[in-house]
């Protein structure tokens, strides 16, 4: 795979992934409910990207993505940062299926670790091309 | 022009037409009849569609960057070896396309600048105006940064009561006028009646030039051709008859500012050689006199034609011209030349038209009818394309009525849309307060205008002579030329195919817009583009040429 693609593919991930698992939970306000950080974080989850009839949930997206291009990024140092930080992220899931109170300091902070990670690793590969 | 801005979201996900409904009240998120009713578009060809049909109709867009949409409903990105990447910087596909017709629009793109910058795009977007790159995660930001960026552009627009638009040969006026505003140069500018040039020399070379004088203006199509050298230079009680005092010339008057001579062309020969001199040796010896006197003054010559023809006609000298400095001639375009500029006048004239004392009487008496309780501002607007909002007056243009104002060749250029503006604002609240003295009741903050009042105010200023009557090609008529043919189907076809032409030209090749002027219907580009090809118009060819 050219390293321009492993780029545009990290760069959709950014834009697919990372902006929208972190921008439910950004615009709420400050003063938002319980219930209210619970509905941002499964539609940050479970309905990441949305256009027309379409719902994408986080998961799907991520795996499109590691199944295309996840072998060819496994030897950066990146990699395991960015594995880590959307395996955190993830597990909210599972959290929010019960009626636990949700710490939203933590799942705001998990849920936007993942757009830097990615970022880091386009950075990466980008230093390394030139 | 609405009090909350109007947003135009260009964006192929849902969640910012989700966000920004529900929480930036401040802001109008246009509904631009996207195909699943969200209030945004999800492409670029629909938002390029959208716009061109729908000029002024918004005061801003935001635009997403990546754009998962199947390939077709790609715009063109040279850069974009690949679908991938094409689809990842779409937005500026969108942008470059936006900016080809919009200039100052104001766009603001969502999408973090470190996710520009692996290639030039970032470079690109940081230099043009009006453009602002914002990551969107903060609606807080993004709503300061619109109602900023439409503060920009407003002041872009428009320099107190100047309303430059976005029209580009009027962006070209203004940047050459801000050089030329310096200094005592003397400056030439052309252009039909109407379109501006003694409010332009006023408000922006004398104001600008910084010289502590005043402006005066000589008008010599008023004067009396045997009157003009008195006028010009002055004269002594009796210098000539009915000369019963002394008077100073307009030159004396100027000293230290600015002269505006408009109708330069009008000049008497013989005294032409008489102004070279004052401006050569810039000293005026009034009639009758022979004291000389010291004069500092900055000349703005003005004609509603090419003065160039006068000298190649002999009218007018040519070192006189020349003196005059032909190197700083600036020439107005007619109101007919910028029809994008036509919403946005329109609605300064009607935000102008406000502060006339009886229009303000009238929204009083309207205000009380709906029982607001205070003054409302007025705004135009065009169908129903704005919300209804409870502190505005709204003016709504039928779109047919709009239509046929966009048709209109306006002879009389700005002066005359400021006029029709403030008739059609009079009379429709008139209207609205005529209906409460007779009993009726008003409901709602919209007042329709009435297409009648339209037509006749447009009739009333076409049975004007065209121009200034004086030789000005008629701005009604499209040349077309008709070379004798076989039959009259031929003919018939050959002029039709003469006007596509020249809306082709006019709409700058959109066949959205070319639909709308002619079949009032923006969706029906397709039947025109056929029709074109039907008629052998090669629109490649045209767009290359």
């Amino acid at each position: 795979m050219e390293r321009m693609d492993l780029e545009d593919a990290l760069a959709e991930l950014v834009h697919d992934l990372g902006k929208y698992l972190r921008l439910p939970l950004a615009w709420l306000p400050a003063d938002a409910s319980a219930d209210d950080v619970r509905t941002a974080a499964t539609q940050a989850l479970f309905a990441t990207r949305r256009a027309g009839s379409k719902t994408t949930a986080a998961a799907e997206i991520w795996g499109a993505f590691t199944d295309e291009v996840g072998e060819h990024l496994t030897h950066h140092a990146g990699w395991t940062t960015l594995t880590q930080a959307v395996a955190r992220a993830f597990a909210w899931g599972d959290r929010l299926q019960d009626d636990a109170p949700i710490d939203r300091a933590a799942i705001t902070a998990d849920m936007s670790a993942v757009s830097p990670a990615i970022r880091a690793l386009l950075q990466a590969l980008s230093d390394e091309g030139k | 022009m609405a009090e909350r801005p109007r947003i135009l979201l260009i964006d192929d996900g849902e969640a910012y037409a989700e966000a920004i409904a529900t929480r930036m009240p401040d802001v109008a998120l246009i509904d631009p009849g996207a195909p699943d009713g969200l209030l945004r578009l999800p492409d670029g060809p629909a938002a390029i569609k959208w716009l061109t049909a729908n000029a002024h109709a918004a005061d801003v867009v935001l635009l997403d960057m990546r754009f998962d949409v199947p390939e077709e409903r790609l715009l063109a990105f040279p850069e974009g070896t690949t679908l991938r990447r094409r689809r990842r910087f779409q937005g500026v596909a969108i942008l470059r396309e936006i900016r080809k017709r919009m200039p100052e629009l104001p766009v603001v793109v969502l999408t973090a600048v470190e996710d520009l910058s692996l290639v030039d795009v970032g470079d690109e977007l940081a230099a043009q105006s009006l453009t602002y790159v914002l990551d969107g995660e903060d609606l807080d930001a993004v709503r300061i940064r619109v109602h900023a960026a439409l503060q920009e552009s407003r002041r872009a627009s428009t320099d107190g009561d100047i309303l430059w638009g976005q029209d580009a040969a009027m962006r070209a006026v203004r940047r050459r006028l801000a050089v030329l505003s310096r200094g005592r140069l003397s400056v030439i500018i052309e252009g039909e009646t109407g379109t501006g040039k003694s409010f332009l020399a006023e408000r922006w070379l004398h104001q600008r030039s910084g010289r502590p004088g005043p402006f005066v203006v000589l008008d010599l199509a008023t004067i009396p051709t045997d009157l003009i050298p008195a006028h010009l230079f002055g004269a002594t009680r009796g210098a000539y008859t009915g000369a019963v005092a002394d008077r100073k010339g307009v030159f004396e008057l100027a000293n230290q500012g600015t002269l505006f001579i408009d109708e330069v062309q009008n000049v008497p020969l013989e005294v032409q050689k008489q102004l070279l001199l004052v401006l050569q040796d810039r000293k005026v010896r009034p009639l009758g006199s022979s004291r000389e006197v010291q004069v500092d003054v900055k000349v703005v010559a003005a004609s509603n034609r090419p003065l160039g023809e006068a000298v190649r006609a002999g009218r007018f000298r040519p070192d006189l011209y020349m003196r005059l400095s032909p190197a700083t001639r600036v020439v107005l375009p007619p109101l007919r030349d910028r029809p994008a500029d036509l919403g946005f006048l329109a609605r300064q004239f009607v935000a102008r038209a406000m502060r006339d004392p009886d229009i303000e009487a009238l929204i009083d008496e309207v205000s009380e009818a709906l029982g607001l309780g205070r003054r409302p501002s007025i705004e135009l607007i065009v169908g129903r394309d704005l919300p209804k909002q409870s502190d505005v007056l709204q003016i709504v243009l039928p779109r047919p009525t709009w239509l046929r104002l966009t048709r209109h060749r306006w002879p009389g250029n700005l002066r005359e849309l400021e006029m029709v503006m403030h008739n059609i604002v009079t009379f429709t609240l008139v209207a609205a307060v005529d209906a409460v003295a007779g009993g009726a009741t008003l409901r709602s903050s919209r007042l329709q205008v009435d297409p009648g009042l339209v037509g006749d105010l447009l009739a009333g200023v076409s049975q004007l002579p065209s121009g200034d009557g004086i030789g000005m090609p008629d701005p009604d008529v499209i040349p077309i030329r008709v070379t004798p043919q076989r039959t009259l189907n031929a003919v018939s076809t050959e002029v039709e195919r003469q006007y596509f032409l020249y809306l082709f030209e006019q709409t700058h090749g959109e066949f959205g817009a070319m639909a709308e002027r002619l079949l009032g219907d923006s969706e029906r580009g397709r039947a025109i583009r056929l029709r074109f090809n039907q008629l052998g118009l090669k629109v490649r060819e045209l767009r290359k040429g």
